[in-house]
């Protein structure tokens, strides 16, 4: 595939530094404006755009005098900061190589987790902020477009981004699989471990109606209910209140289970054996494996977990090759679209050179040849018509063309190429008496 | 089918067709690895329905009068209606997006039905509003316990698939848990009512009409009272007997297939429709 030389990208990621290099670039989503309006004024006439998040920061330039990359405007933005890009472990694509490096990001296949969803949204503040910032160009504004473009496909026509990846969001997602509504349900944590903790929060963002925290003392469930309100009650009491929780998180150091399997059963009894999902998170288990048995009681572990987890990480992988060939696709269209804008100058130039030559004559004819209006219209539109029909054919060529690339190695003689723009109709291999002669030879003028 | 003109009979069969079209597709979605979109499947089933609606205006063209109760296979075009419309609903709500999976089998399995009785015109005196509602309720109702079949088995392999402990993509493609038992006992009581309004106005109808001791002991009569008081006996063990999850979608699915076998007994055996004179 050709390359622009023009287009280049330089930044840092997740996958080449840590973040303690990476916080070294950082910019605040609030600075990212100010910032390429400044790059901006350092190099005019540069088309910019800046993805920076907490896994990359890239600069995107479109320089079309060919002189500039991303390297230089990457330098100026980190000069502020002190930083010299040779500390820094970047990675650098031009042209098409480029192109294709953003619609990998925006299609999730660059990120730390591979099709999350996150990303999209932050290429597309990043295009919003180069096109208010006034920084991003025709071509910044076709390559954004398509990266979108390529992003949406990749979410839309594979699984890359289903399935999720920790445990806690498993958890959750876990929860929705039960319950349609949770905010008339009530979520009881035996204990108060950092996972459970992610799994409350995750489960109130979701809309969860109450908290009960069970634990041997209101200090250590202090936190949670602080947080997310709620009601303490000490561990003996859990089986009293079983009834009231749709779901229950098992997160305690207790060497032994904490609910046992007839406890569990009376609690679902008592709730009309409406389901109940249980989270044990605790190694040794809070509860009871046989609860597992029990009819409306859904019972997983960490174990069970963390399983689901990396099933999903596998199938997020397995999409990967099916979201590339998405990705090439998109690379294929911009490449194309490019040509086709290269041709745009040129078949311009050709018309306005056609048209000086057209208006010349006309005015040397009209001097020595007085003709009233009428005719002088009909004479115009002939002409205008002689001049449109025979540029047609080399426009449509060299547009076609332009978007076809060179063919073969670029092996074509220029007189090929003159007889495929005015003489596309015209084989290459017809012999020349085939043809019916167009211009008078020597001897008969 | 000889009763059947030609344009009937095609608009017969293109409704056919886009069921089925549309049972596939419920399917792709329920199964395929590839994510499956929406129009393809609403679209099959809305020509599905408006066929549907073209042949009952064709019938009520030719034989001047509404087409319910002309014909067994009449009646069970309206049953077929109804679950597509709820299979339709369901999906593009969001509501059971699945529901298509399971519903519209059963919608194309009925239309063997349809072409087998289609045919064979009931007596001159049932075609009478009474016997309009008598049908139209029956056929409602029984489109209703078909819904809670389509959740019983979204049900249960929701439930298979939770108790396996793992999270796939097919789990991720049921409605939750609670939505399906609650849907299903809604569509258990919807059936029930429905079905207790069809008895009613058979009783009524024929009360007055037809002795007593020839409509009581009539078999299509005793099979619809059988239906009654298993699915009322289902919907009771759910609401007084706490019997919920998997035993009640066990028998929502039962239920189905007693149904059915009652409607094959009552078409192949008995002869079709109630034979009063």
């Amino acid at each position: 595939m050709s390359a622009s030389p023009l287009l280049a990208v330089t930044g840092i990621n997740h996958q080449r530094a840590s973040v303690a290099l990476r916080e070294r670039l950082a910019v605040a989503p609030d600075d990212v404006g100010r910032e390429l309006a400044r790059l901006a004024a350092a190099f005019p006439g540069v088309e910019l755009a800046l993805l920076a998040t907490c896994n990359r920061v890239e600069l995107y330039a479109h320089d079309p005098q060919g002189v500039v990359d991303a390297a230089g405007p990457l330098a100026e933005l980190a000069r502020p900061r002190g930083v010299a890009l040779a500390e820094l472990p970047l990675y650098s694509h031009a042209g098409a190589a480029a192109a294709r490096h953003l619609f990998r990001v925006a299609g999730g296949l660059d990120s730390l987790v591979v099709g999350e969803h996150q990303i999209l949204g932050q290429v597309k503040e990043a295009y919003l902020a180069a096109h208010a910032a006034q920084v991003a160009g025709p071509v910044l504004h076709a390559l954004f477009q398509e990266a979108l473009q390529a992003g949406k496909a990749v979410r839309a026509q594979t699984r890359i981004g289903e399935g999720r990846v920790s445990v806690a969001s498993v958890a959750v997602e876990l929860v929705l699989r039960v319950f349609a509504d949770l905010s008339g349900k009530t979520a009881l944590v035996l204990g108060a471990g950092e996972t459970a903790e992610l799994v409350v929060q995750h489960l109130f963002e979701r809309g969860v109606g109450e908290l009960i925290v069970a634990n041997r003392s209101p200090e250590r469930a202090s936190t949670l209910v602080q947080r997310h309100g709620g009601e303490w009650i000490p561990l003996p009491a859990v089986e009293r209140q079983l009834h009231r929780a749709s779901i229950v998180i098992g997160s305690t150091a207790s060497p032994r289970p904490v609910l046992e399997a007839d406890v569990v059963a009376r609690a679902l009894a008592r709730r009309g054996n409406a389901p109940v999902l249980l989270l044990d998170l605790a190694v040794p288990r809070d509860i009871d494996p046989k609860v597992a048995d029990l009819p409306g009681a859904y019972l997983y572990t960490i174990d069970d977990l963390h399983e689901i987890v990396l099933e999903n990480l596998a199938a997020r992988e397995g999409e990967a090759a099916r979201a590339l060939a998405l990705v090439d696709a998109s690379c294929a269209r911009f490449e194309a679209k490019r040509q086709a804008r290269d041709a745009r100058p040129l078949i311009a130039e050709l018309r306005r050179r056609a048209e000086d030559v057209r208006a010349a004559e006309l005015a040397a004819l009209f001097a020595k040849v007085p003709l009233d209006a009428a005719a002088r219209r009909e004479v115009e539109r002939a002409t205008g018509r002689i001049v449109n029909k025979l540029l047609h054919a080399p426009s449509t060529v060299a547009r076609a063309r332009a978007v076809a690339g060179e063919p073969d190695g670029g092996a074509e003689s220029a007189l090929e190429v003159l007889r495929d723009l005015l003489l596309p109709h015209v084989s290459r291999d017809a012999p020349a008496s085939a043809r019916p002669p167009t211009e008078p030879e020597e001897s008969e003028r | 089918m000889s009763d059947l003109v030609t344009r009937e009979r095609a608009l017969l069969l293109a409704a056919l067709l886009c069921y089925f079209a549309g049972a596939i597709q419920g399917l792709a979605y329920l199964f395929s690895a590839r994510r499956t979109g929406r129009g393809p499947l609403l679209a099959m089933i809305l020509g599905g329905l408006a066929f549907q609606v073209a042949f009952g205006a064709a019938r009520w063209s030719s034989q001047g009068s509404f087409p319910l109760g002309a014909s067994r296979g009449e009646s069970l075009l309206l049953l077929i209606f109804a679950v597509a419309v709820v299979a339709l609903v369901l999906h593009a709500t969001d509501r059971a997006r699945a529901a298509p999976a399971f519903a519209m089998p059963v919608a194309v399995a009925l239309f063997a039905g349809v072409f087998l009785s289609l045919d064979r015109p009931v007596e001159e005196p049932f075609r009478d509003p009474w016997i309009f509602g008598h049908i139209a309720t029956a056929m409602l109702g029984y489109g209703a316990f078909v819904t809670a079949f389509a959740f019983g088995m979204m049900h249960l392999l929701l439930v298979r698939q939770l108790r396996s402990r793992r999270l796939s993509a097919l789990a991720q493609r049921l409605p939750p848990i609670e939505t399906l038992e609650r849907s299903l006992a809604s569509c258990l009581l919807l059936g029930v009512l429905l079905l207790a309004t069809s008895l009613a106005l058979g009783a009524a109808y024929a009360a007055g009409r037809i002795a007593l001791s020839d409509w009581i002991t009539d078999a299509k009569v005793l099979c619809s009272l059988l239906t009654w008081v298993y699915y009322a006996s289902a919907l009771a063990a759910r609401y007084a007997g706490g019997v919920t999850g998997e035993r009640l979608s066990r028998l929502a699915i039962g239920g189905l297939a007693g149904v059915v076998a009652i409607y094959l007994l009552t078409a192949l055996v008995f002869a079709g429709g109630h034979p009063f004179r």
